[in-house]
């Protein structure tokens, strides 16, 4: 098994949740940090699981062709 | 602390996770060097990021954050002196030995290189050690949250320990591996927020750096005297202690780290896995020394009290609202499991092929040893959870273990760079020289520490210069046994010593591959990085 597979798995859907955190409580947020750090940085890891998982099937389409 | 929906989901959702990818790898588990030695097919910047994940655990994390909140700056002294040399070290001179031996564990190439009696010292000194420190990693887990969250003590460690044991029993070494690298990137994505979120309020470092006193943001200043800084210690005893005796000792021959090299898809990645792991390593303080020099800024000395160890949740409870605090504590949930799982596929190893295969049931086909393997983790799994409860009863048996595994792992550096750089040392100048620098470690805690006979500025200092003493004895005695007894001739010390291993041919490979290269750009990065904190 590939580890880019669950690597990106986990951590877009970690992202996503904590994207979600920051849309469902950006109220206690951005009380506590000035901003909502959580859609921030929920993004930036939901951007890493995508790109693990782009380079995983990039390297699946290369093994079938 | 109060948990949310959003933290408890991310919690699940690591555990669905590491059960998965056990679960999947168990098909591709067809013989004993797939389970133990993930069949030596990994990629080196998987086995890179698992040889870093496997040293970084729960207690590494949480306790250099401590010793940051206590001790300021010089903590960094762990990470640029008293582990890249080391790391660099391994990956260029001595994994070719390790690996190209191809011996399956530590103790196997100190039997191929020297004879069974110090391999069966190392053995089971190991086996004993590493299962013991699977119990104080859990117990000191089932504490913490049990402290932080109010979960039951016994039933975090028993699902913990339950959820590790599914994933090793079947998916093996790559099962751990893979965890650790899931575990790597979620200390970097919850822990980096700490800092960012703390300088982000002081105003950067030069604002932190003027609020705290100046002995604890200045890594080499204060080291000319051990009464200059907190940790009571002078510059001398920091390099030769610390960053060679300890930091080589434990780098170059604890199983638990070496074992994630041997896993590698051929020597070259064997050699670039430490070197890779040395980048986040160079970085690491700025995950746990920061956050240690925040926990003085921004926590009360009132809330601290003497409990150090708690520096780092506290500082993501005034730092992390929900959602943050559920990806923070699962980092520090994946270190604690990844602790356990590391030290019993290590264990596993070690009691299979080093002491079961070699003293009780030898001559025995592969599928036998895979199946004691696998038997191996359960009793692992379960000698662990025993000895949880041991701690439990006597927890200064956590502030002895370090000192134990200096005591051992000392003096094996010393056997280790004579073993594979002098081919003249000998097998009864090994064993012999071993115990002597055993001996030499006890004596000196014991004798000269305890009782007073030298003054150390710090129980620190004094391991570090116990350290030194037990090298040095180990390596002048096995010099001199090496000299009256006989060795391994020549032939059987090929790949296993420096003069009769040929050398391999670099000509072709692209320079940013070459782990001369690579090991270079490591130690001027590291160098940089002391100038600029000095």
């Amino acid at each position: 098994m590939d580890i880019k597979l669950p690597l990106g798995l986990i951590f877009t859907i970690i992202g996503l949740l904590l994207v979600g955190s920051g849309l469902v409580h950006a109220g206690e947020v951005v009380q506590k940090l000035q901003f909502n750090f959580n859609l921030w940085w929920g993004a930036v890891i939901c951007l890493f699981g995508l790109f693990m998982l782009g380079l995983h099937f990039k390297k699946s389409q290369k093994k079938t062709h | 602390m109060i948990l949310g929906i959003f933290d408890y989901l991310i919690i699940g959702v690591y555990f669905l996770f590491v059960l998965g990818i056990g679960y999947y790898l168990k098909n591709s588990i067809k013989s004993s060097e797939d389970y133990f030695l993930s069949g030596r097919s990994i990629s080196a910047w998987v086995t890179g990021l698992a040889f870093i994940a496997a040293n970084l655990g729960a207690l590494e994390v949480m306790g250099m954050v401590a010793n940051s909140a206590k001790y300021g700056i010089l903590t960094v002294h762990f990470y640029w002196i008293g582990a890249i040399p080391a790391m660099v070290f391994v990956g260029v001179f001595m994994m070719p030995f390790y690996y190209g031996s191809r011996a399956r564990s530590v103790p196997e190439y100190l039997k191929l290189r020297f004879d069974e009696k110090t391999r069966g010292l190392n053995a089971i000194s190991f086996a004993l050690m590493t299962l013991l420190m699977s119990g104080i990693n859990m117990y000191a887990m089932g504490i913490i949250f049990n402290l932080l969250l109010g979960w039951s003590f016994h039933l975090s460690i028993w699902v913990a320990a339950g959820i590790v044991l599914v994933y090793v029993f079947f998916g093996g070494l790559t099962s751990s591996i893979y965890n650790e690298v899931v575990q790597f990137f979620l200390i970097v994505f919850g822990l980096f927020p700490l800092a960012y979120l703390g300088l982000r309020e002081v105003g950067g470092w030069s604002q932190l750096a003027a609020r705290l006193p100046a002995n604890l943001t200045k890594s080499w200043s204060t080291l000319s005297s051990a009464s200059g800084n907190p940790m009571g210690i002078e510059w001398f005893g920091m390099i030769f202690g610390l960053g060679f005796v300890l930091s080589f000792g434990y780098w170059c021959t604890d199983f638990l780290v070496v074992q994630r090299a041997l896993a590698s898809k051929n020597l070259n990645a064997a050699q670039r896995t430490p070197l890779i792991a040395a980048f986040p390593k160079m970085i690491f303080p700025l995950f746990v020394v920061l956050p240690g020099l925040l926990v003085i800024y921004k926590i009360p000395a009132a809330t601290l009290g003497s409990n150090y160890n708690m520096a780092l949740p506290l500082l993501m409870k005034e730092y992390f609202p929900t959602g943050l605090l559920g990806l923070g504590l699962t980092a520090l949930l994946a270190s604690f499991m990844s602790g356990m799982a590391g030290n019993v596929t290590a264990f596993n190893t070690v009691w299979t092929f080093d002491i079961y295969q070699s003293y009780i049931n030898p001559h025995k086909d592969d599928r036998h040893y895979m199946r004691m393997g696998k038997m191996t983790t359960i009793v692992g799994v379960l000698a662990s959870i025993g000895l949880t409860y041991v701690v439990m009863y006597f927890n200064n048996l956590m502030d002895y273990m370090q000192l134990l595994f200096s005591f051992f792992n000392a003096p094996l550096f010393a056997t280790f760079l004579l073993g594979m750089f002098w081919k003249r040392a000998t097998p009864n100048g090994a064993f012999y020289g071993l115990v002597s620098g055993i001996v030499t470690a006890a004596c000196h805690y014991f004798l000269i520490y305890k009782t007073g006979f030298i003054v150390y500025g710090s129980e620190m200092t004094a391991n570090f210069y116990g350290a030194v003493a037990a090298w040095t004895v180990c390596f002048l005695f096995t010099i001199l046994i090496s000299l009256f007894t006989r060795g391994r001739p020549d032939n059987e010390l090929v790949g296993l010593v420096y003069s009769l291993t040929p050398k391999q041919d670099r000509s072709k490979m692209p320079l940013y591959l070459k782990p001369g290269f690579l090991a270079l750009v490591i130690l001027a990065l590291t160098l940089a990085l002391n100038l600029l904190f000095w």
